[in-house]
C-alpha cells in the first residue's frame, strides 16, 4: 500500500501519447456518455421522424375526409337548388298543397 | 516482484484490448461513414430514383368547373363529383360472376360486361358517372379488380329552363354548346398537380410544409338571364305553341336600358341534364341561329327610316289602292282593302301597299343603311356560338320589287335576337347596343370579380323620331290595332304584329299553308322595361301574329312586370282583368325571393257579342273587351260561333270561331 501511495501519479510520469488506466476509464466514461447522448438524440430524431410521418398520414386522411365533406356539401347545394326550380315549386304547390292562382276577388293591390 | 510483473502484463493486455477495440470502433465508424458516403454521394441518383419510384406520387386535384348563376344568383349549372367505375383485368378472378352481380346495379347486359371484364386489360371503363346509389352498391360487392374514381358531372338544377342557352358539357367536362362552350376557357379551371408520397400499401401521406391542395372553383359566371323570367317565358311559349300546334317557337326578352338579355326561350325545350339522349336539332338555340322573314314587324324600321330621313311626315296620307298594287310584274295585296291611310294608320293596320310605296320613296341605298344600322345582316355580337347573320342582300342588287317587299318584311331574314335588339333601339330613344348574356365573372363564393357590360354602339335615330314611332306602335295594341291581344290590362304596350309566309324548301316558293307569326314590342310603352319578341313557327288554326304571338307577349308581360316592380297603372279599372297584388313596394325591384303566380282574368259575367259575318280582325276587336279566349279555324269571315251571341259568359271563356273564305 505504501508503495502504491508512493507511486507517482500517471499524469506526472506518463509518457506523452500514452494513457493510464484512470485516464482510460475517464475516456471510456466520456465516450459512453457521448454514446448515450448520441443514442438519445438519435432516438429523439427517429421519434420525431415517426411523428412527422404519422402527421403526414393524418394530414392525408384529413384531406381525404375534407374532400368527401366538400363533395357532400356540393351535392346538398345542388339538391337545394333543385328544390328552387320554379316548375317544381309550381307542381308541388298545385298537386301537393292544392294551391291555385288567386281569383280576382282574392287579390288586393297595395299601393 | 511478482505483483508488478502481473500488473504490467495485465496493463499491457488491457492496453492491447483497448487499442483493438478502438481500432474496431474506428474501423466500424469508417465503414459506416464510407458506406453512407457511397450511398448518399456516389449512388445518390440511383437511390433517389428508386425512392421516388416507390414512394412519390402525383396528387392531381381537379378543380370544379365554374358554376353558372342567373342574374339573381340562382344556380343554373353546377358540378359535383360522381364515382366512375373501372376494372383491372389482372385482378379480375371470375369475370362471369362479377358481370352477373354487377349488371343489375349499373343497368347493363351481363354478357357484354363479361366480355369487357374478361379482356384482361389493365384499365377498362365499365361505367362513368354512376349515381350515388350505384356507387354504394358497387362498393358493397367487394369484388377484387373493380375500382372507382371520382369525376365531375355537370348538373342543371332548373332542368329545361334556358336549356338551349346554357348548352352542355361532354363526359370529359368540356363545354360543347351554348354558354358552356362560349365560356369554356373561363369555366374549365385548372387542375392542381403536386408531388406527394405513398407507402407500400398505397396510403397517401403529406409531408410538405404547405397545406395540401383542395378542389375548388377558379371562377364562375353570372348571366344576365333571370331564371324566373325565363321560366315564365317558357311556360307561356309552350302554352301558346301547344294551343296552335306549332312546330317551334322562340321568345327573347331584353332590357333596353342595359342591353342585357333577360330571357331567351326556345320551344320545344331541351334538358341539358340528358343531352346524350337528344339530337342536335333539339339543343339548337334558334333565337340566334335561325333566321326568318320578319313580315310586317319590319314596317316599323321602314317608317322609322323614312321619318328620320324626312321622306315622309307623320300627318301625310298614303293611298293604299284599295287592296291591290302592282310593282313591276308583281301584285302586292293587303289583307283588308284600304283607301287613304295616315302614317300611324299604316303601322296600326299594317298595310303592305303603303309600306311598299314608302320603301320606293325612300330608296334602296337609304333604306339599306338603316337596315344595317338596326343590326340586321350582321351578327349581334352576343357571345354565344352559332349566331346567324340573317339574310340581307346588297342594296345594289335590289330590284324595285325587292325594295318594295323588304318594306313589308319579305326578301329579308332576321333572327329573333336581331329583331329584339332593333326594337330595343327604338325603345331606348334611338341607341343601338350590343346584347350581353354574361353579366359578371364571379369567384368560388359567387362574388363578382369582373363585369361585362352591354355597350351602346351607335345612335341610329333621334329621340323625337323614336317617340313618334312609339306612339304608332302603341296604337297597334289599342282598340282597332292588330295587336290588341298583346297588352296586359293596366299596362300600355308598344308593338307590331307580323305574319310571314314561309318558303317551301322543296319548291323554293312561298308555301300557302306555312306561316311565321310574330309579335315584337316593348312594355310599358312610356318607360320601357322589357323589349320582347315572340316568334311562332308554323302555327295551325290561326296564323296572325296578333292572334298567335300577341297573347304570349301579354301573358309573359303580365307576370314579368310585377316581378320587376312595375305595377299596373292607377287608372287601371277595378273590373279589368289582370294582376291585383304583388308587393307593397312600388319602386325598385320586387319579388327577389318570391314568385308571383297572380295573373287572372276578369270574372265579371256578361254576354258574348254576335260576330258572325265579321272578318277575323273585327271579330277579335269586338271580343277583346270581354277577356275571352278564342279558338279560330279557317280564314275569311266568321260563319260559326260557339257560344252563340248573347250567351252569358265569364272572362276567360273560350269562344270558338269558324271562318270561311266564301262568305
Amino acid at each position: 500500500m505504501r508503495e502504491r501511495e508512493k507511486k507517482p501519479s500517471p499524469e506526472v510520469n506518463s509518457v506523452p501519447g500514452s494513457k493510464s488506466p484512470r485516464s482510460m476509464r475517464s475516456w471510456l466514461f466520456y465516450s459512453a456518455l457521448l454514446g448515450v447522448l448520441f443514442m438519445l438524440f438519435a432516438t429523439l430524431n427517429v421519434w420525431l421522424h415517426i411523428q412527422y410521418v404519422q402527421d403526414g398520414y393524418r394530414l392525408a386522411r384529413l384531406q381525404a375526409d375534407h374532400e368527401k365533406l366538400l363533395a357532400v356539401h356540393r351535392k346538398l347545394r345542388l339538391e337545394w337548388s333543385q328544390l328552387r326550380d320554379p316548375s317544381y315549386l309550381e307542381k308541388l304547390g298545385s298537386e301537393k298543397f292544392g294551391l291555385a292562382a288567386p281569383r280576382r276577388d282574392q287579390k288586393v293591390l297595395i299601393r | 516482484m511478482d505483483m508488478p510483473k502481473a500488473g504490467n502484463f495485465q496493463d499491457t493486455r488491457y492496453r492491447i484490448c483497448c487499442a483493438f477495440l478502438r481500432i474496431i470502433f474506428v474501423a466500424s465508424f469508417l465503414l459506416i461513414i464510407g458506406k453512407a458516403f457511397h450511398l448518399q454521394v456516389i449512388e445518390h441518383p440511383v437511390w433517389l430514383e428508386r425512392s421516388r419510384a416507390q414512394a412519390e406520387a402525383k396528387l392531381n386535384v381537379s378543380s370544379y368547373r365554374g358554376s353558372i348563376y342567373d342574374n339573381r344568383g340562382r344556380l343554373m349549372a353546377f358540378s359535383v363529383p360522381q364515382a366512375s367505375l373501372f376494372a383491372d383485368g389482372k385482378y379480375m378472378k371470375d369475370p362471369k360472376r362479377v358481370a352477373t352481380r354487377l349488371a343489375p346495379i349499373i343497368g347493363e347486359q351481363a354478357g357484354g360486361l363479361q366480355e369487357k371484364l374478361a379482356s384482361g386489360r389493365r384499365f377498362i371503363w365499365i361505367k362513368r358517372q354512376l349515381t350515388d346509389q350505384q356507387a354504394i352498391a358497387v362498393e358493397n360487392l367487394k369484388e377484387s379488380g373493380l375500382y372507382t374514381i371520382n369525376e365531375y358531372r355537370r348538373f342543371y338544377p332548373f332542368r329545361q329552363v334556358a336549356g338551349q342557352v346554357l348548352g352542355f358539357v361532354g363526359v370529359d367536362g368540356k363545354g360543347l354548346e351554348g354558354v358552356e362552350r362560349a365560356y369554356d376557357a373561363l369555366l374549365a379551371g385548372k387542375d392542381v398537380v403536386k408531388d406527394c408520397l405513398r407507402d407500400g400499401l398505397r396510403r397517401g401521406l403529406w409531408l410538405r410544409s404547405s397545406p395540401p391542395p383542395e378542389p375548388g372553383e377558379d371562377s364562375g359566371l353570372r348571366l344576365t338571364l333571370d331564371a324566373y323570367l325565363q321560366y315564365v317565358s317558357e311556360v307561356e311559349l309552350k302554352k301558346g305553341a301547344a294551343k296552335y300546334n306549332a312546330k317551334a317557337g322562340e321568345v327573347v326578352i331584353v332590357d333596353p336600358r342595359t342591353f342585357e338579355v333577360l330571357a331567351m326561350a326556345n320551344w320545344p325545350f331541351f334538358d341539358p341534364n340528358h343531352s346524350g339522349k337528344k339530337n342536335a336539332d333539339s339543343w339548337r338555340n334558334r333565337a340566334i341561329t335561325d333566321s326568318f322573314e320578319p313580315g310586317s314587324t319590319f314596317k316599323v324600321f321602314l317608317v322609322t327610316a323614312a321619318l328620320e330621313e324626312g321622306a315622309i311626315k307623320t300627318g301625310q296620307k298614303i293611298f293604299c289602292e284599295n287592296g291591290k298594287y302592282r310593282v313591276a310584274r308583281h301584285t302586292i295585296n293587303d289583307v283588308h282593302p284600304y283607301g287613304w291611310l295616315t302614317i300611324p294608320e299604316v303601322i296600326k293596320y299594317s298595310s303592305n301597299i303603303a309600306a311598299s310605296k314608302i320603301a320606293l320613296e325612300l330608296g334602296s341605298e337609304r333604306y339599306s343603311k338603316y337596315i344595317s344600322d338596326f343590326g340586321f345582316g350582321v351578327a349581334s355580337g352576343i357571345s354565344l356560338p352559332g349566331e346567324a347573320k340573317g339574310l340581307v342582300r346588297p342594296w345594289e342588287k335590289w330590284r324595285p320589287m325587292d325594295l318594295a317587299a323588304t318594306g313589308f318584311g319579305q326578301a329579308i331574314g332576321v333572327t329573333a335576337l336581331q329583331l329584339t335588339m332593333a326594337i330595343a333601339a327604338i325603345a331606348n330613344g334611338g341607341v343601338y347596343g350590343q346584347p350581353v348574356i354574361a353579366k359578371e365573372v364571379v369567384d368560388s363564393e359567387g362574388e363578382p370579380v369582373r363585369q361585362f357590360t352591354g355597350t351602346a354602339k351607335r345612335r341610329i335615330i333621334q329621340k323625337r323620331t323614336a317617340e313618334k314611332i312609339r306612339a304608332m306602335m302603341q296604337s297597334v295594341t289599342e282598340e282597332g290595332g292588330t295587336g290588341i291581344q298583346a297588352a296586359p290590362a293596366g299596362y300600355s304596350a308598344a308593338g307590331k304584329t307580323g305574319t310571314a309566309q314561309m318558303l317551301d324548301t322543296e319548291t323554293g316558293r312561298y308555301a300557302s299553308n306555312k306561316f311565321t307569326s310574330i309579335f315584337t314590342g316593348y312594355i310599358p310603352a312610356d318607360d320601357p322595361r322589357l323589349v320582347m319578341t315572340v316568334v311562332i313557327h308554323e302555327p295551325r288554326g290561326a296564323i296572325y301574329g296578333g292572334v298567335v304571338a300577341g297573347p304570349i307577349f301579354r301573358g309573359i308581360a303580365a307576370k314579368a312586370l310585377p316581378y320587376l316592380g312595375v305595377f299596373p297603372s292607377s287608372e287601371y279599372p277595378e273590373s279589368s282583368p289582370g294582376l291585383r297584388l304583388v308587393s307593397g313596394k312600388n319602386d325598385g325591384e320586387a319579388g327577389a325571393s318570391m314568385i308571383p303566380h297572380s295573373v287572372d282574368c276578369n270574372e265579371g259575367s256578361t254576354e258574348v257579342p254576335d260576330v258572325i259575318g265579321l272578318s277575323l280582325k273585327l271579330a277579335l276587336q269586338k271580343l277583346a273587351p270581354f277577356g275571352v279566349q278564342t279558338e279560330i279555324s279557317g280564314s275569311g269571315k266568321v260563319i260559326f260561333q260557339q257560344p252563340p251571341g248573347g250567351t252569358p259568359i265569364k272572362s276567360g271563356t273560350v269562344v270558338e270561331l269558324v271562318l270561311n273564305e266564301s262568305h
